[in-house]
């Protein structure tokens, strides 16, 4: 997965989920541009979280109110990458961990 | 000292009957029940509700909202907007230190047992950020503040099934007492959800006519087994009248008594003669400087729950020497717990301002032990200058408001 499809993705959860207007969402459009606050963002990060199996840290270096929605996207691609470094555990286990977030 | 006069300015309604105060009104004045089978609830023992359309919620609520907020809030916000709108206010003109918010609501809201067990389940991240704050029974007076710059005294009353109607008697208080100039007041609840349904079943309140949903609230009738659940929201606008009249602001009715008493006899059942709720309409009348014989209409609370329309029904006969006409709202748009007593409350206004009490659908055997002359049928126009409107909740909560012509 590149910062592209990312950032449409991030996209369309902006204009379904928060429901947006497109044309504000744009990759230029920074955080506070879209009045997305830290309850916003989390609330946006845990859908990703969902939709990709990415985990992401509860603070992100680099995301603030200005970051724009393409800088953000970039940073976000990089836990998208290292999560597919990472080898997934076999599917089937009994535990049910916090990290389970694909069921949803 | 004499107290100022409160009067209601304007009027939002969100029912199972579609959004907007016309909507409902002309559905109450048809008899037309709502209840119908609930795809939300399918499966389930109690498989209808009441319930409020998806797509007239979302349009009337704009973007933009909805994923912070649960069902009752986006019910308080479209109809707080409405009766704002109806009083010829507008949040962009007033001084909003001045405008205060209190919206009732019986509980917390159930719309997200996803999140419930995940949290049960260990899978404490996937858990939704926004999960506390949309769930607390605050949340409607928050939004509505928010939505509406209204930065005056906010507060949710919270008394089960009589929310709504203890909320609009607070409100009279603060505009008494010169907290607020103008008070947005009401109620707002969505409990006709899985997790409601269940629960309320559970206890033994809900009707089990699963054959025939638009027959099963049917209050104050022999074969009633227990109420429909509803969700909905009402709100008014409540002014000090001397303001009202300043800016020459429509008054739809005169907000001139609220009482407010605890039965302190069971954690759910009503006092079998309904002492707590005879002397909340004692105590509202009392209030409003009245006596028995100058009413002439009451708007129940009249769930379709067994005991509780028996206890109302001999409440009313303690007070009463001859109770006047009633009728039971609930009939039609079902219990939407803490919203029920501020929708009964507008449905009160709208009588006084169509001089119309609208039938009470269902009562098609009236229970003997039940001594009182119910509007059935067909709306019954008459002279009406002052109604009652009853408020009694799970836990001997009562709210009785009145309401005069102005």
């Amino acid at each position: 997965m590149h910062s592209q499809s990312l950032h449409e993705q991030l996209a369309t959860v902006l204009c379904q989920h928060f429901e947006l207007d497109r044309e504000k969402v744009t990759p230029e459009a920074s955080l506070d541009d879209l009045e997305l606050d830290s309850l916003a963002l989390a609330e946006l990060l845990l859908i990703i979280e969902e939709s990709t199996g990415a985990r992401f840290p509860a603070t992100i270096e680099g995301i603030g109110p200005q970051t724009t929605l393409a800088q953000a996207a970039e940073i976000l691609t990089t836990y998208l990458v290292d999560e597919q470094d990472t080898p997934k555990p076999a599917g089937g286990t009994a535990e049910v961990a916090d990290t389970d977030l694909a069921v949803g | 000292m004499k107290r100022a006069a409160i009067t209601v300015t304007g009027i939002g309604l969100a029912t199972p009957a579609g959004l907007g105060t016309k909507t409902t009104w002309q559905r109450l004045l048809e008899g037309r029940p709502t209840a119908a089978r609930d795809p939300e609830l399918d499966g389930l023992p109690v498989d209808f509700s009441c319930r409020v359309p998806d797509d007239d919620l979302a349009q009337a609520l704009g973007r933009g909202l909805r994923w912070r907020t649960d069902r009752f809030t986006q019910l308080a916000l479209v109809a707080a907007r409405e009766a704002v709108a109806d009083a010829g206010l507008y949040p962009e003109e007033w001084d909003g230190d001045r405008v205060g918010v209190v919206i009732g609501v019986g509980g917390s809201s159930f719309d997200h047992n996803h999140e419930i067990i995940k949290a049960a389940q260990g899978q404490f991240r996937a858990v939704m950020p926004s999960l506390a704050p949309r769930t607390h029974p605050s949340a409607a007076t928050g939004e509505v503040s928010l939505d509406l710059a209204a930065r005056g005294p906010s507060l949710c009353a919270s008394t089960a099934c009589a929310s709504g109607a203890t909320a609009l008697g607070v409100a009279k208080l603060l505009l008494e007492t010169g907290t607020c100039d103008i008070a947005i007041a009401g109620g707002a609840e969505s409990v006709r959800n899985a997790v409601g349904s269940v629960a309320f079943w559970r206890l033994g309140a809900l009707s089990e006519r699963i054959a025939a949903p638009h027959e099963a609230s049917r209050p104050f009738d022999a074969d009633r087994d227990g109420f429909v659940l509803a969700e909905g929201a009402g709100v008014l606008v409540l002014e000090r009248e001397d303001d009202a009249r300043a800016r020459c602001a429509r008054r739809y009715a005169t907000l001139a008594g609220y009482g407010s008493t605890a039965d302190a006899y069971h954690c759910v059942a009503p006092h079998p003669d309904g002492d707590g709720a005879a002397r909340a309409i004692a105590t509202a009348l009392a209030d409003a400087d009245l006596s028995p014989g100058d009413v002439d209409h009451v708007n129940t609370h009249g769930t379709s729950i067994p005991l509780n329309d028996l206890a109302e029904a001999r409440a009313l006969r303690r007070v009463f020497p001859l109770p006047p006409p009633v009728t039971a709202t609930k009939s039609i748009l079902g219990h939407a717990v803490g919203g029920a007593g501020a929708i009964e409350a507008a449905c009160s206004v709208l009588t006084l301002h169509h001089q119309t009490i609208h039938p009470t659908a269902n009562v098609t055997n009236l229970d003997p032990r039940i001594d009182l002359d119910v509007v059935t049928g067909a709306p019954r126009h008459s002279d009406i200058g002052t109604v009652v409107s009853n408020s009694f909740g799970f836990g001997g909560h009562n709210a009785v408001l009145v309401f005069c012509r102005p």
